[in-house]
């Protein structure tokens, strides 16, 4: 099928959306599969289908998911409302808006998904934690219910 | 205007410290924390003690809200009609939450009338509408659109709560606008509200009669 000329095309928005813990390895498919449930559940089918949400992109903690022009705002409220992807707990929080790809790409941090657990103590064992940004340590225990994560300062990180 | 999230639950309740959430918090536009666990500042958010208030009669909840902190905000959990109007004429109070919990008819005009006399705010809580699925979420949206009629008539404040156990939960402005606008709530409505928590902390002292 041929393409349409580009007057003939839908406009389309795109937003870059950070994926906390930025620790997390979230596959490009269950970041979609979140988003279109969470479109869904929200706006229906009906909505879904004009809002025609799509992941174009994922690296690391950041992602571009696209959507019909107009229905950006719609798409954010959307992605506040995921709470899960891939059955782990995750939070996406929308940063930026724009019109196309390579203006979201640029704004990326060179960083991102290089992140290595290290071994600290907490409590009397040694577990693996994250740390990231100036501040943040995510330490991670393992207890009777399983894997849980417990989110600290450095300064608290000291202490315990 | 310092933007508030009216109630979070830093650990022990939840997994985050007081200082992550303020961290956090601040990224995502917020100044103020109400907690329900510690009290301080931290990366230039304040975090102000929030005690929770969960009383089977107005009598109980009299009696808690003597005993809350001087400087803490009083937040009473909700209940059925002659209760909220009870507990909204009781001096001391400064919020009334867990409004999506209660009976359908438990927060109506005299309520509401009250509650704009005593200038005791109301939360909206965004937990539900971001948990929450299906027939659940649909009475949230509707319970909070009635209550953004009984407002915009009779101008008893609004607050907005996160209800954040973790980082994971904390929401930002951007997103709670974008949240609150599903039940019909105004950009401008949102920022006032956001804002509430801050006038009720400085707040002036009431009089009281000494005999």
């Amino acid at each position: 099928m041929r393409a349409r000329p580009k007057a003939l095309r839908a406009k389309r928005r795109y937003l870059l959306v950070r994926i906390l813990p930025p620790w997390r390895a979230v596959e490009q498919k269950a970041l979609y599969l979140a988003v279109a449930e969470a479109v869904t559940s929200l706006f229906g089918d009906v909505g879904a289908a004009r809002v025609q949400p799509a992941v174009v992109f994922s690296a690391g903690e950041y992602a571009v998911i696209r959507c019909q022009r107009g229905y950006e705002d719609d798409l954010g409220v959307a992605c506040a409302t995921v709470t899960s992807v891939g059955g782990e707990r995750v939070s996406v929080r929308t940063i930026a808006c724009s019109g196309t790809i390579a203006a979201l790409k640029a704004r990326l941090d060179r960083d991102s998904g290089r992140f290595r657990p290290e071994k600290v103590h907490y409590g009397e064992k040694e577990v693996p934690a994250f740390r990231y940004g100036r501040h943040k340590v995510d330490v991670l225990q393992e207890d009777i219910k399983g894997e849980s994560i417990v989110f600290l300062t450095d300064s608290e990180s000291e202490e315990i | 205007m310092a933007y508030a999230d009216a109630c979070v639950h830093p650990y022990p309740s939840g997994d985050t410290s007081p200082a992550r959430l303020a961290l956090e918090a601040r990224a995502c536009g917020l100044e103020i924390l109400v907690s329900t666990a510690g009290a301080g500042e931290y990366f230039g958010v304040r975090v102000v003690k929030g005690v929770l208030v969960r009383g089977r009669t107005p009598r109980d909840v009299a009696r808690s809200v003597r005993r809350a902190p001087q400087d803490a905000l009083v937040l009473v959990e909700g209940g059925d009609d002659g209760f909220n109007r009870a507990v909204l004429s009781t001096g001391g109070v400064d919020v009334l939450r867990g409004m999506h919990r209660v009976p359908r008819r438990g927060f109506d005009f005299v309520a509401a009338k009250t509650a704009a006399d005593h200038r005791v705010a109301v939360e909206i809580d965004l937990a539900p509408l971001v948990a929450c699925h299906g027939r659940t979420r649909q009475k949230v949206l509707g319970r909070y659109a009635d209550l953004l009629g009984l407002q915009r008539k009779y101008a008893f404040p609004f607050c907005i709560a996160s209800n954040a156990h973790s980082v994971l939960d904390l929401r930002s402005v951007h997103d709670m606008v974008g949240l609150c606008s599903l039940f019909g709530m105004e950009k401008d409505e949102v920022h006032a509200a956001l804002s509430t928590v801050e006038g009720l902390l400085d707040r002036e002292e009431q009089v009281r009669v000494v005999e």
